[in-house]
């Protein structure tokens, strides 16, 4: 990953990171805003409804005032009151009374409790009216629970008294406390009431009513129910109706009681999440389009920034990489006074300071290197010119001192003379051989054929040296590469010859060949006595060597056609542990 | 309770005077069920609630068998207390004689819970027997309730005064009293009869009865006028038919289509009045003619009222107006509330003669009030006398002294007639 | 109703200080209205007792019988003037009345009443003679004079329209069904012609819109709702001519005589009588009522709430539905007190109209005063077996009303009693407390 890429990616990062977090605490604070906006509005609604069950209440209380100051109601409590012996005949009274007034349940009572004239049952005249000790001087609107002939159901009542004589008769009326009444109450939008009629023992979900009468999905609504019915205090809770998180309804749950706190109804104000989650919707599509957005532009100007940035830098990496591959001419150009302008200079510098390194090394080196090989020379033509001097001063002393002997000792000298010349014209030879390395003429070659090739030339030499075992371990599906086998041939031959004088106690010779990646590697191992790091790093050089004998040039020329071929040599070695040469081939 | 074990035994019928028989036997035992009332009431009557009693009393001794019985009487009759003490009396004498005894409900083995009740047409009086736990028995004894006429008004006001003569079922349309050496005797016209009365321990029996034979249909509302006359008994006009009874013992009656005009006063020169057949009123034809009156509005009674050199006719007409007619003028008077009947009534107070009027109104209860007119504008002569029934008939009697009114009575339905005479008040 | 009922006093007492004749006038159109709404004019086989009363009122002013009842159950004279019994009340004979005319002009013959009749009742030997009438039945019939002083034989023949041709007291002038009735006076009619000329009958007018009408002086015959204490000169209440009980059909889920007998015991019926009934009508146990029999006191009609508990000893009873006439304006609210007092024993009683009721709360007319006709007649309309009877004594009455009511199969209710108004220009309004009208005896005031 490139600079750029990564100074690219920090900054998305960075910016992502930020916007997230923004995003985060936006989402958090709009969310505990809307969800306190919700309870307020639900709180709101519950007091609405609080003060219009006040009202209603009142108004219930009104309209049994006046139905308590109608001509019938005193004319009634004149006759109980005058002592009517039948007071049946009241029987229709009261409805027609509830008719005058709309009321939806009107009962007159006896001081007694007895029922005259009830306009919701009619047929209930004579039965008790079990509400009214309790009912008795509460002054405004309460709930009863109201038995029809059809089933219980839940009243808005008041209660009044009409006092002549000393026995008061009671009017007791009130208005149904259904879905009828639901849809009475003035509700804000978005908004709605369900009633349940806590008329049951158990849950029954017909009780739940909302504007049509029984309401659809109750029993998602029981646990709130339940929770009011058993703690009989306000609860709440969102129902999702659907896993649209927009169908959600926070409900708000308000106990209704009676007069004897028995609970008689639980109301539900329902406030749709519907707003909330649209609004919110809202919110986060715009906080993405605008944090996208944001993001795109500060990728855009991150690019920007990273460009302007790591162009310097990347000039400098590409001088670096110049002066890497010896490119020393290599310079940077940078017009800036910061610190990748002070950076660009110092490289400038630099490679300005090895360029001049490297001429004074490569001065050292070439001198070091004529100085190695006339050393080299030296020694290799000492060698023989030795005994050529010797055998010249022998047949010289022969003539001298001894002229019978000369002729054999001339015949003596004259063989080691040419033996010697020969040695001489060989190692002439050598160099010469070094100096002039042909091209390689590639064409496609088996490795393996050739490793094998090499074994059958040295198996008469290892077969002399027993102490020497030979293992190959080659790959069976080997590539072919493109090669010269015949420079192959003669570098693979060095390796093994390398090997095969490193052990000249004996020991393990190893080749390996092997696909790796796409090139072809062949190893060569020997469990000889090692290389020092010192070694392992000149080993290459030619002309140097570290046997008694040997010009010091196979390695160099191992090394030499690797490199033809494109390929790589290393060497691992461990001191008294053996050397592995590592040939790289690409296919 | 096991109602399955529920029981009843009965009497044998206690005679009725009612059978299923011809109109003359119902007439018959209708004279008989008058005079049970009128004569005898209480004392027919205790002997048959006597019996009746016996006779339950024999039925639930059989029932319960000597021993004491807690005995509950529960009267829902209209039987008066006399009468139930009667009951109980005669029902606990009989029990005892049975062998059976009354006493307190936790000392006695059985009760019997006996209810005097009745329906329309007698008394029924059942007794629920309960022996032992579960057996309950009903036994039953029912005897003939006596209709029950209407009593007498016995009240008489101080200027106007009433006498109750009769009462029967049938329409009474007229009566008279006539004053004869034998005793007096009480004529009743009646559609099928004129019947006659004689007085006997001071209650009026049936001497003999006229019947009156006609062809024509009568009308719905009948009216009829019985005139005494001095050379034979009666004369009695009915719409259509004149009938003139014999001279001479035997009494008989002999009658004959006639259209022709009724006497409206028993004087024998009075001015007759032509009644329509079919129906209820005088035509207004003056035979001779009132002055120079001779056809007058249509009326349903008229009273003459004597003046010095004329005499005042009074008409109820038909349209409910009254129209005082002396003959020269025709004067209606339109407010007042007057019935349909009026008739001259003779006190010697005030002008002499006072003019007897029915009220209209209420059908329950009718009054009957006197007005003087002294110049034509009637003033109210004395105060109402009330009857329980409307005024179905009002004539004057033949000398004018009194007058004759047949009641209706409301809550029977039964015809009763009275003598209405007036005296001078304060 | 009962404000109606002041308003309907408060009327006549005003209308009732207008001078005018007490004699009978002749003359005037009286003007009727009736709740029911005829097609032909017969009884109804299946209407309301209300259906019933009209027709009958309509039957008796245009026909007669040939005897009548009054109120007692004694027989009067109609067409037949005299009557009698032979061969143990198998024979009975009936002397007819000389010169009667239908409205037609032709003769009501013996011969022509015996083949009326005849063609009424198949199974019986009607034969005349002269002015004698004989019939023969099969068996006793003791109450044969009842039977034929009930409206259904009336003697009476039918022109092509289906319109009866009788010697009542009105002629049938003409007809419009369901709607209109104009009865003409019958000027030769034997008992005298009716004072009013014409009766004009409104028909299917609801008990209110005659009210209303009444009170606005637009009619002077009305139907009304029987109540306590509203009995004056305007307001005529009849004795008890109608049973209401509770009736159940024989597929009822109340099988079980516990159960019959335990809500016979539940229902309270003095506060249903006193405040829906409004005052009218009697409670009872019994088909008859007292006016008939007189013995209804040994049937109790305590309510014994404990002793139905007791009946029914908790054992598992089956809801019952309750159906009443949706057509009696007070079925509703008597029957829903009923379940309510049903309530109070344990026993489940609906009040519905539809699905097939266990038990049905019925009104039936008790058609005659003779009290052994009318428990035939009730218990034909209950659905029971008509029982046999000897005589119209309660020696034979008590056993067969016991035999009909053991088992609870039908529980009676309450007597009621039937009610009409008149305007004040109406005169001798004596309505017969058996229920007729007697419209011929009344006449109007002048205008």
């Amino acid at each position: 990953m490139s600079f750029r890429q990564k100074l690219l990616l920090l900054f998305a990062l960075t910016v992502f990171l930020c916007v997230a977090v923004i995003t985060a605490s936006v989402w958090s604070t709009m969310r505990s805003s809307f969800e306190a906006a919700n309870r307020e509005r639900a709180n709101a609604v519950a007091a609405q409804f609080r003060s219009e069950f006040q009202r209603r209440g009142d108004e219930v209380v009104r309209k049994v005032e006046a139905v308590t100051a109608t001509d019938t109601v005193q004319r009634i409590a004149l006759e109980i009151n005058r002592g009517a012996s039948d007071s049946a005949g009241y029987v229709s009274e009261a409805r027609n009374l509830a008719d005058q007034q709309h009321l939806d349940f009107l009962e007159l009572v006896d001081h007694q409790g007895t029922i005259l004239s009830s306009a919701q049952w009619q047929a209930k005249f004579g039965y008790p009216e079990p509400a009214i000790p309790g009912a008795i001087g509460s002054a405004g609107g309460f709930l009863k629970r109201e038995e029809l002939p059809s089933g219980s159901t839940l009243g808005l009542f008041a209660v009044r008294a009409a006092r002549i004589g000393e026995q008061p008769l009671y009017v007791i009326g009130g208005e149904r406390l259904d879905q009828g009444y639901l849809s009475t109450l003035d509700i804000p939008a978005g908004t709605r009431v369900l009633l349940y009629q806590n008329l049951d023992e158990k849950w029954n979900p017909k009780s739940l009513l909302d504007l049509n009468g029984p309401a659809a999905g109750a029993e998602k609504l029981l646990p709130l129910v339940e929770q009011v019915r058993q703690t009989g205090q306000e609860a709440r809770s969102v129902i999702h109706w659907s896993p649209d998180s927009a169908d959600a309804e926070s409900f708000h749950a308000i106990p209704l009681s009676g007069p004897n706190q028995t609970l008689l109804g639980v109301l539900l104000v329902g406030s749709s999440q519907r707003p909330l989650v649209e609004l919110q919707r809202k919110v986060v599509s715009t906080a993405l389009l605008v944090g996208g957005s944001g993001i795109f532009v500060a990728i855009l100007a991150s690019l920007w920034f990273a460009t302007r940035v790591t162009r310097p830098v990347k000039s400098l990496a590409e001088a670096a990489r110049r002066v890497a591959v010896g490119d020393l001419a290599a310079k940077v150009e940078i017009d800036s006074t910061d610190e990748l302008g002070e950076l660009a200079s110092a490289f400038n510098r630099m490679t300005e300071d090895l360029v001049q390194q490297k001429d004074r090394t490569l001065q050292a080196e070439r001198v070091a290197a004529w100085r190695e090989l006339a050393r080299r020379l030296a020694h290799e033509l000492k060698n023989p010119l030795f005994p050529l001097q010797v055998t010249v001063e022998n047949l010289v002393r022969a003539r001298e001192k001894a002229p019978e002997m000369f002729d054999e000792v001339f015949r003596e000298g004259t063989s080691t003379l040419l033996a010697e010349i020969t040695n001489l014209k060989t190692i002439i030879g050598r160099f010469s051989e070094f100096a002039k390395m042909p091209q390689p003429q590639r064409k496609p070659t088996q490795l393996n054929e050739v490793v094998q090739s090499v074994l059958r030339v040295f198996h008469a030499q290892l077969q002399d040296k027993k102490q020497i075992t030979v293992h190959t371990e080659l790959e069976t599906s080997l590539p072919e590469i493109s090669a010269d086998s015949d420079l192959l041939h003669r570098a693979i031959s060095n390796l093994v010859l390398n090997a095969i004088d490193a052990m000249p106690q004996g020991g393990e010779l190893t080749l390996r060949t092997q696909t790796v990646g796409g090139a072809v590697e062949l190893s060569v191992s020997d469990t000889g006595s090692g290389l020092t790091p010192e070694e392992c790093e000149r080993l290459f050089t030619p002309y140097y060597t570290t046997k008694l004998h040997g010009t010091g040039l196979g390695l160099a020329i191992v090394q030499s056609v690797v490199s033809d071929h494109g390929g790589k040599i290393s060497v691992e070695s461990v001191k008294d542990r053996g050397t592995t040469f590592r040939m790289d081939l690409p296919r | 309770m096991n109602i399955g074990l529920e029981l009843a035994s009965y009497n044998h019928c206690i005679p009725q005077m009612q059978s299923h028989g011809s109109r003359g036997t119902r007439l018959g035992w209708l004279a008989l069920l008058l005079l049970a009332i009128v004569l005898l009431p209480q004392n027919l009557s205790a002997s048959a609630l006597t019996d009746a009693a016996r006779q339950l009393a024999h039925k639930i001794a059989a029932v319960t068998g000597p021993g004491a019985v807690a005995l509950e009487i529960t009267n829902r009759s209209s039987l008066d207390d006399r009468s139930v003490n009667e009951v109980r009396t005669a029902l606990e004498g009989q029990l005892r004689g049975e062998g059976v005894r009354t006493a307190k409900p936790d000392e006695s083995v059985g009760s019997a819970q006996v209810t005097l009740s009745e329906n329309l047409r007698e008394y029924v009086w059942a007794a629920e027997i309960v022996v032992g736990q579960d057996e309950r028995r009903v036994v039953l004894v029912s005897l003939p309730r006596p209709q029950t006429g209407g009593a007498p008004a016995s009240a008489m006001p101080v200027v106007l005064r009433r006498t109750f003569l009769f009462a029967q079922e049938q329409p009474i349309l007229d009566a008279a009293l006539v004053e004869m050496p034998a005793g007096s005797r009480l004529l009743l016209l009646d559609a099928d009869r004129v019947a006659v009365y004689h007085q006997q321990s001071g209650r009026w029996e049936l001497e003999s009865a006229l019947p009156i034979l006609h062809a024509r249909t009568m009308p719905r509302d009948l009216r009829g006028r019985l005139l005494l006359r001095r050379d034979h008994l009666f004369d009695a006009y009915l719409p259509g038919t004149i009938c003139r009874s014999s001279a001479a013992p035997p009494p008989a009656v002999a009658c004959n289509d006639s259209d022709e005009p009724w006497p409206l006063t028993a004087d024998d020169g009075s001015v007759r009045a032509s009644f329509t057949p079919a129906r209820n009123f005088f035509t207004g034809a003056f035979s001779p003619p009132i002055g120079k009156v001779a056809n007058g509005p249509s009326f349903y009674s008229a009273a003459a009222l004597p003046r010095s050199g004329y005499t005042l006719w009074a008409l109820a007409a038909v349209d409910g107006s009254v129209h005082l007619l002396d003959g020269m003028t025709d004067q209606v008077i339109r407010n007042v509330r007057w019935g349909s009947d009026l008739a001259a009534i003779h006190s010697n107070c005030g002008t002499g003669t006072q003019l007897l009027v029915s009220q209209s109104g209420d059908p329950s209860e009718d009054s009957l009030r006197a007005f003087d007119i002294p110049d034509r504008d009637p003033v109210t002569a004395s105060a109402p006398i009330e009857f329980d029934g409307p005024i179905v008939a009002l004539w004057s009697e033949s000398n004018s002294t009194n007058a004759i009114a047949i009641v209706k009575r409301e809550d029977t339905g039964w015809y009763e007639a009275y003598r209405i005479s007036a005296a001078c008040g304060s | 109703m009962r404000r109606i009922v002041f308003l309907l006093l408060a009327a006549a007492s005003l209308l009732g200080t207008a001078p005018g004749a007490t004699r009978p006038r002749y003359g005037g159109t009286l003007r009727v209205m009736m709740q029911a709404a005829p097609n032909t004019l017969e009884i109804p086989a299946a209407g309301t007792p209300s259906d019933y009363w009209n027709l009958a009122r309509i039957l008796a002013m245009v026909t007669d019988t040939l005897v009548t009842l009054d109120a007692a159950g004694h027989i009067e004279p109609g067409l037949a003037t005299t009557w009698q019994s032979e061969m143990n009340g198998k024979r009975w004979q009936f002397t007819l009345r000389h010169g009667v005319r239908f409205h037609d002009g032709s003769s009501a013959s013996a011969a022509v009443i015996a083949k009326i009749l005849g063609d009424l009742h198949p199974d019986w030997g009607v034969h005349a003679s002269a002015d004698t009438l004989t019939i023969e039945t099969d068996s006793i019939s003791p109450s044969l004079p009842a039977e034929l002083a009930l409206p259904r034989n009336a003697i009476l023949r039918r022109n092509s329209d289906g319109i009866p041709i009788g010697t009542g007291p009105f002629r049938v002038a003409e007809f419009q069904p369901g709607r209109h009735l104009k009865l003409a006076a019958s000027e030769d009619r034997w008992a005298g012609r009716p004072f009013v000329d014409v009766v004009e009958i409104d028909l299917g007018r609801a008990l209110r819109d005659q009210a209303i009408a009444l009170e606005l002086n637009k009619v002077d015959v009305i139907e009304a709702s029987p109540q306590s204490g509203t009995n004056s000169a305007r307001i005529g209440t009849s004795l008890q001519v109608e049973l209401m009980a509770l009736v159940f059909p024989p597929n009822t889920r109340a099988q079980d005589a516990r159960l019959r007998d335990a809500l016979a015991l539940t229902i309270n019926r003095k506060p249903i009588q006193s405040g829906l009934l409004r005052g009218a009508g009697e409670p009872t146990a019994a088909i008859l009522p007292n006016w008939m029999s007189g013995y209804n006191a040994v049937f109790p009609v305590q309510a014994n709430v404990q002793r139905a508990r007791a009946v029914l000893a908790d054992s598992r009873q089956p809801a019952l539905t309750l159906n009443y006439d949706p057509r009696d304006p007070q079925a509703q609210l008597i029957a829903d007190r009923i379940a309510l007092n049903a309530r109070e024993a344990g026993i489940t009683v609906q009040v519905s109209l539809s699905g097939s009721p266990d038990v049905s709360l019925v009104r039936i007319v008790l058609p005659s005063s003779d009290p052994a006709t009318s428990l035939r007649e009730a218990a034909q309309a209950l659905g029971l077996n008509a029982p046999i009877l000897r005589s119209s004594s309660v020696d034979d009455l008590y056993p067969a009303e016991r035999a009909l009511l053991d088992g609870h199969s039908v529980i009676p209710l309450f007597h009621l009693p039937l009610a009409s108004a008149v305007s004040a220009r109406v005169h001798n309004w004596n309505p017969e407390r058996g229920g007729g009208w007697n419209l011929a005896d009344v006449w109007l005031e002048a205008p």
